[in-house]
């Protein structure tokens, strides 16, 4: 017993490689709270006093505030009814609105903004942008709620009316407390989007910080007023991320017993079966289907014009050029912060795992706007390089890497390298052998879940990519800037066929199609 | 008086008859156990009583006051009946307390209640702890302390022990007896455990494809059940063949009584024994049978038998030391019971006495 001690100390003493390998990401992702830093300091209190109180940035933060509150709430409300009528009453086709309601993810927000402003200017007001946006962010709430009642103990339902209380009552005080932190943890994240979205306002032509940090950033690279716009946005959007972080832990503890939940009557709609169709499919055609006839409608525009499609290929080579070796890169940085803290349970791996949560709030543009200015002050040579754009990727998206990669590393038990290290491997041998040929589907299917990811991600492409390299998703910006929408639309046909692929694994993931009987 | 009845009860899912014509009278202050294995319908039967599905024919009348019927359907919440549903199910978001007074009307009396209801169930130093902070007994005892809250007509525990592990479903089902007792609920236990049935219960109705097939106390549906299936499900049996003449049967181990509380039946006729009942000896008293193979149990040695090129397993109890390949001798114990042909349907209204 006493030599057993130290012996299992050193078998798990974690290797440097790991050390180092998650050091890197944890460097990268703090980049970003390092320029808000600095350049807030370079302000100094005075500067950063004469910036904040103009009435701009106070404009700026109203207009902020009401888009991120209305939508939100608009999304969660939208997300958590809809999510109620498919799990748990007889609404007409419930299997297939399972599926369904999460489709609009598949329409990337500056997509649907392009196809409604193009349908006409009115949309372009904080009043459409509402409407547009709570559209395409529902499903955010919809899947995770729609997963809590699915996994919720249908007890708590029956012990509830024994006890005297009504449906209504029932929903309100069991349910909706069961579902809180799914309900919570979606509506933070529509909410921390909110903050952070650029593309779609920037169409829409509503004011808020990021639009404003770019017009700032396009008049002048390392301006101190988008920098000061941009330590406003963070401290905005550190505690949404930061809330739904721990919302999300908690998610998952309404099941209270084993075995398998028994599957409950559904709730019988009555004559309100008809209208909630209806409202369903309403919902289903303003989200997804008027934006995609729209999408069509200029789409043969642009073939009769006959024009402009000599740009394509060079935008799909453009998407996969930066698309496929940023997710290399990405999920590359991901996977020690997983091994770490799935294999070596600790402070360090707990925090390390952790950051890229925390910071996954930060808005494209000041990631890029951060970059930019370390390239300029500090490695010069980085500058308007390809690598710049790969370490912003890394920044904005390896929290999605991290949780693709954990769902698979932790299915390969520690036990299988230890039966390795009892068979002579050394730990990175044993690690070699044993749990990468059985990751590898895993890290594969985490490469394509970030290469698509990757094709509609807009901002800071737009502001990183190396000149002269055209995207998907920056060719559809450029074109709806310019009030030509026949030449965005197969471009942005295009994103949303890549977008239908990431959405189906989503869905599949949160609501467990597999499940569905 | 008659807390629960229950005339012509029928239900069916689909084309599958889950329930086919439950007759059921209790009275207040008892508590039934329905007994059956998995499938039997006990706990659709629970459900309907309860009003979480609807009835498909037949009628509910809980104290007095129809609930269910073909035409009518109380909702859940106004029949005031108790539900313990299987692993407690206490709401997460509730501390203990909060659960125990959620079916309390607000007011003054609210606060007593719930310690009052605790300190019955042998909580009171808990109820600020959170579900997740409680043993699973502990659990099980506060979801019965939820229950029990409002005074309901009747309690409904719907195999209230079966997360938990051996030793503490015994002991747990004891002590909740004794606060069913204490709080002179009447109360419908479902359990396809018979020794959790027997420790517990005044009645035991035992169900199978449907169908009550037996009401009766523990006694009567262990010592003379009403056919072989019933035998079955109360407990371990043994089987053999044997010639009726009246209240006697002639077997292979001699003759035995016929149960008093069964039918007298003639001819040939499957007879019954509990494996306790047969009693084996190295004296030479009762029926010579070689003893084939004995695997120790602890408590008691199950014990394979021939008598003549017959073969039983029998329960010997205590320390004696069995050796295969022996003579022994075989006694009977107390009556059997004995059914003609395919066993005796049984009566079809169950009314306790």
């Amino acid at each position: 017993m006493s030599l057993a001690a130290p012996l299992l100390r050193q078998a798990q003493r974690t290797p440097s490689w790991l050390l180092i390998g998650t050091l890197v990401p944890s460097v990268l992702v703090a980049v970003p709270l390092f320029y808000v830093a600095v350049r807030s300091f370079e302000a100094g209190l005075t500067g950063i006093a004469s910036e904040i109180f103009r009435e701009r940035t106070f404009d700026l933060l109203v207009n902020t505030l009401t888009l991120a509150a209305c939508v939100t709430t608009a999304a969660a409300a939208i997300g958590t009814a809809f999510a109620w009528c498919v799990e748990r009453t007889d609404l007409p086709m419930r299997r297939a609105w399972r599926v369904l309601a999460s489709l609009p993810l598949a329409v990337p927000a500056f997509v649907a903004s392009f196809a409604w402003s193009s349908f006409h200017a009115g949309f372009e007001s904080m009043a459409g942008a509402i409407f547009i946006l709570s559209l395409a962010s529902y499903p955010l709430v919809y899947l995770p709620v729609a997963a809590a009642l699915r996994s919720m103990e249908p007890a708590f339902e029956d012990v509830s009316r024994s006890l005297g209380k009504g449906r209504w009552e029932t929903f309100f005080r069991v349910i909706l407390p069961q579902a809180g932190p799914a309900l919570g943890a979606g509506a933070l994240l529509v909410l921390t989007h909110m903050f952070a979205e650029f593309g779609a306002l920037s169409l829409l032509r509503v004011q808020t910080f990021t639009t404003a940090i770019f017009a700032s950033y396009e008049l002048q690279f390392d301006s101190a007023t988008a920098a000061l716009q941009a330590a406003v946005l963070v401290l905005l959007c550190l505690p949404a991320a930061y809330g739904e972080m721990r919302l999300r832990r908690k998610i998952g503890v309404a099941r209270v017993g084993r075995g398998s939940a028994r599957r409950m009557a559904p709730v019988r709609l009555g004559r309100w079966r008809l209208p909630v169709f209806l409202c369903f499919c309403l919902s289903f055609a303003l989200s997804l289907g008027v934006p995609l006839l729209i999408l069509v409608y200029w789409l043969t525009v642009g073939f009769s014009a006959g024009r402009g499609h000599s740009d394509i290929l060079p935008a799909i080579g453009g998407s996969l050029s930066l698309a496929v070796p940023g997710a290399f890169v990405v999920v590359l940085l991901a996977l020690s912060p997983v091994l770490l803290s799935v294999r070596h349970e600790g402070p360090l791996s707990r925090a390390a795992d952790r950051l890229p949560y925390i910071v996954h709030g930060l808005p494209g543009l000041v990631v890029a706007l951060a970059l930019v200015f370390v390239s300029i002050h500090y490695l010069r040579a980085f500058y308007q390089t390809v690598g710049l754009l790969m370490a912003a990727y890394a920044i904005l998206f390896l929290p999605q890497a991290q949780s693709a990669l954990r769902a698979s590393i932790e299915l390969v038990p520690a036990r299988l390298e230890e039966a390795a290290r009892s068979l002579g491997r050394r730990p990175l041998a044993a690690f070699m052998s044993v749990t990468v040929p059985n990751i590898l589907p895993g890290i594969g299917a985490a490469l394509a879940l970030i290469a698509l990811e990757l094709m509609r991600e807009l901002t800071s492409t737009l502001m990183l990519a190396p000149i002269g390299v055209a995207t998907l998703a920056t060719e559809v910006w450029t074109h709806t800037n310019d009030g030509e929408y026949a030449a965005a639309a197969p471009f942005a046909a295009l994103l949303v066929a890549v977008s239908a692929l990431p959405v189906y694994f989503f869905t599949r993931r949160s609501i467990g199609i597999e499940d569905i009987q | 008086m008659t807390s629960i009845s229950i005339r012509n009860l029928t239900k069916s899912f689909g084309s599958e008859r889950v329930l086919r014509g439950i007759d059921l009278d209790l009275p207040e202050g008892k508590i039934l156990a329905l007994l059956g294995p998995s499938g039997c319908g006990k706990t659709t039967l629970l459900r309907l009583i309860a009003g979480f599905d609807a009835v498909g024919a037949g009628e509910i009348v809980v104290g007095g006051r129809p609930v269910a019927s073909a035409r009518s359907h109380v909702p859940p919440e106004r029949r005031r009946i108790g539900y313990v549903p299987q692993e407690g199910a206490l709401f997460p978001h509730l501390t203990l307390a909060g659960n125990v007074a959620f079916g309390l009307r607000r007011g003054a009396g609210r606060v007593d209640r719930v310690r009052e209801i605790l300190k019955l169930t042998g909580l009171e130093e808990l109820g600020q702890r959170y579900p997740r902070e409680l043993s699973g007994g502990q659990q099980q005892r506060g979801a019965l302390a939820r229950a029990l809250a409002p005074s309901p007509e009747i309690v409904l525990l719907d195999e209230p022990f079966n997360a938990l592990d051996l030793d503490l479903r015994r002991a747990l089902c004891e002590e909740v007896t004794r606060m069913l007792r204490k709080s002179r609920a009447t109360a419908i236990l479902v359990t396809h455990d018979p020794q959790e049935a027997f420790v517990s219960a005044d009645y035991v109705a035992v169900m199978q494809s449907g169908r009550i097939m037996q009401f009766g106390s523990p006694e009567a549906v262990y010592h003379a059940p009403l056919n072989a299936d019933v035998a079955r499900i109360t407990g371990g049996c043994v089987l053999i063949e044997g010639r009726a003449d009246g209240k006697v049967v002639q077997t292979d181990l001699g003759p035995i009584a016929l149960s008093a509380d069964l039918p007298a039946v003639q001819g040939a006729v499957t007879v019954m024994l509990r494996p306790e009942q047969i009693r084996i000896s190295r004296q030479e008293t009762g029926v010579a049978a070689l003893l084939k193979a004995a695997s120790f149990r602890g408590a008691h040695t199950d014990a394979d038998v021939a008598v003549g090129d017959r073969e039983i397993r029998i329960s010997v109890p205590g320390a004696e030391r069995l050796q295969a390949g022996a003579t022994v001798w075989l006694t009977v114990e107390g009556a059997c019971a004995a059914y003609s042909g395919e066993g005796e349907m049984p009566d079809r209204r169950h009314r306790a006495a």
